[in-house]
């Protein structure tokens, strides 16, 4: 799969699977006046409480669900958080009412980029991805077609970053693949969460 | 889970992992619909309460083991001890699965959509084929093989465990469903306050039971049930088939059924009808449990 090309002879899409290690659902009462320097002090991030906006720290990064949740990605380069430190974490957050869900092997992710990259995820989303309207830094939950799917623009990067349920993988997949054939895709190696996009998209010599 | 009216809105089971940390199952079909419930009632009902909920249906891959071996299988490849006395029937554990190259943190229920000696293995998503080969390993010596949901159906309707849209259907009760004791502990529930209404008491409710098909002959589902089709038209209709299946245990087609007054009604022959398929079948009335009825497989 990768390395395989799909469509015509042109290079206007990159897709790749998203490896992700850990993914923790925070769901708490921001309106508590201690609660966004607890999170910070957990995750090393403030959760924002605009939403639809991502706020990336050197260990997470943090993505607005709704006014009282936030999903957090791990660095996927960095170790793996262990059992102990989500359950540390977890009753630290309980005791002042808030709670902790891991999440980390609910998703599938994949990283969409190159020049047509709005236009193939257009074709089956709602939501207006032009950078005017889906800045660096933004995520919204819509769907992908019939899917239910969490789209993400890291900053620094043209690429967008789209997260599925693991069930529904091939679909999303399949949905990408024909959506982006008649502008050609290549598949990249799998990208990990945390790493700079950027270099990616520039691997194959197209614009980022 | 009852709606607001008192009516049975969903089938599922609810585990308790901590002091404040709780696990609930829903039917499958309705599992957007009681998030959906569940939220509604945290953000407008009862704002007040400290309760995060958070779906986790793809988080983890689920194996059900099941049949008289099942412990025998599970004890080959988890870390904890499944006898009876440790982990009986309703029972949770947290444990590790042995699988080909790893060990692999899981979760153990010991509870039965089929009604026997069963456990479910839960496993983080990305773990679950190799959690799975690990139990067909296992269970090779005993004959494991893996089964499907028109077995599922047979077992379950074999045992009278009800489903959301075939005898849950939005116009029943607990207590229509046989399980009235779930509902009339001393504490409230959403639903409780309107089941007193008079309709709800009457004395012809139709009540689930169990149907045996006499004379070899086949139900189908969604027959009517009459005590004598041959009368003139409109033939009083006394209730329906719900749920139908050939049991290799009693070696006949049976059903469950929703007949008025039904539990007074075993051992009464009825007529289930099907017009549209130009079909009629007499049927025995009973129990709607047709295996095991004291449970020994159950919670042995």
């Amino acid at each position: 799969m990768v390395g395989s090309h799909f469509g015509v002879e042109a290079h206007g899409v990159v897709l790749a699977e998203l490896i992700t290690t850990a993914c923790w659902n925070v769901q708490g009462d921001s309106t508590r006046g201690e609660f966004a320097a607890e999170f910070e002090r957990h995750f090393g991030v403030v959760p924002l409480p605009v939403a639809n906006t991502a706020a990336r720290g050197e260990r997470w990064t943090a993505l607005w669900l709704g006014p009282r949740s936030w999903l957090l990605f791990a660095d996927s380069r960095l170790a793996m958080p262990t059992p102990d430190a989500f359950t540390t974490t977890r009753d630290a957050l309980n005791l002042h009412g808030d709670a902790l869900f891991d999440t980390s092997t609910a998703r599938v992710g994949f990283a969409v980029g190159g020049e047509h990259a709005a236009s193939v995820l257009a074709k089956s989303c709602p939501l207006d991805l032009h950078p005017a309207a889906f800045a660096a830094g933004s995520c919204a939950q819509s769907v992908l077609g019939h899917v239910n799917v969490l789209l993400y623009r890291p900053e620094s990067t043209a690429m967008f970053v789209l997260m599925a349920a693991r069930s529904l993988a091939g679909d999303v997949w399949r949905t990408l693949c024909r959506s982006a054939a008649q502008y050609g895709v290549d598949v990249l190696p799998p990208v990990v969460f945390g790493e700079n996009f950027a270099t990616r998209t520039a691997s194959l010599g197209e614009m980022s | 889970m009852l709606r607001d009216d008192g009516m049975v809105m969903d089938d599922g089971t609810t585990s308790r992992l901590g002091p404040t940390h709780y696990l609930m199952t829903t039917t499958t079909v309705n599992a957007v619909k009681v998030m959906q419930h569940l939220e509604h009632l945290l953000q407008v009902d009862w704002p007040e309460l400290e309760v995060h909920v958070a779906s986790v249906t793809e988080q983890w891959a689920v194996a059900a083991l099941s049949g008289p071996r099942a412990r025998d299988v599970l004890a080959r490849i988890v870390d904890v001890d499944v006898s009876n006395m440790a982990l009986p029937f309703l029972a949770v554990a947290s444990c590790n699965v042995r699988t080909a190259d790893a060990l692999v943190p899981a979760r153990l229920f010991r509870m039965s959509y089929s009604g026997e000696l069963a456990y479910e293995i839960h496993v983080p998503a990305d773990r679950g084929r190799a959690m799975w080969g690990a139990v067909m390993r296992a269970g090779e010596e005993f004959g494991i093989m893996p089964y499907g949901t028109e077995a599922m159906g047979t077992l379950r309707i074999e045992k009278g465990h009800v489903v959301v849209g075939a005898e849950a259907d939005g116009r029943t009760t607990a207590d229509d469903l046989g399980m009235a004791a779930l509902v009339n502990g001393g504490k409230w529930c959403i639903g409780k306050p309107l089941l007193g209404r008079p309709a709800l008491t009457a004395p012809n409710r139709w009540q689930l039971v169990g149907l045996t098909a006499q004379d070899g002959a086949m139900v189908s589902r969604g027959a009517k049930l009459v005590a004598d089709p041959d009368v003139p038209a409109p033939v009083p209709i006394q209730g329906h088939v719900t749920s139908w299946c050939f049991s290799p245990h009693v070696d006949a087609w049976i059903a469950l059924a929703l007949v008025a007054n039904g539990r007074a009604r075993h051992g009464e022959t009825m007529w289930a009808v099907s017009p549209l398929a130009d079909a009629r079948a007499k049927v025995k009335i009973g129990p709607p449990c047709f295996v095991d009825r004291a449970g020994e497989r159950l919670r042995g």
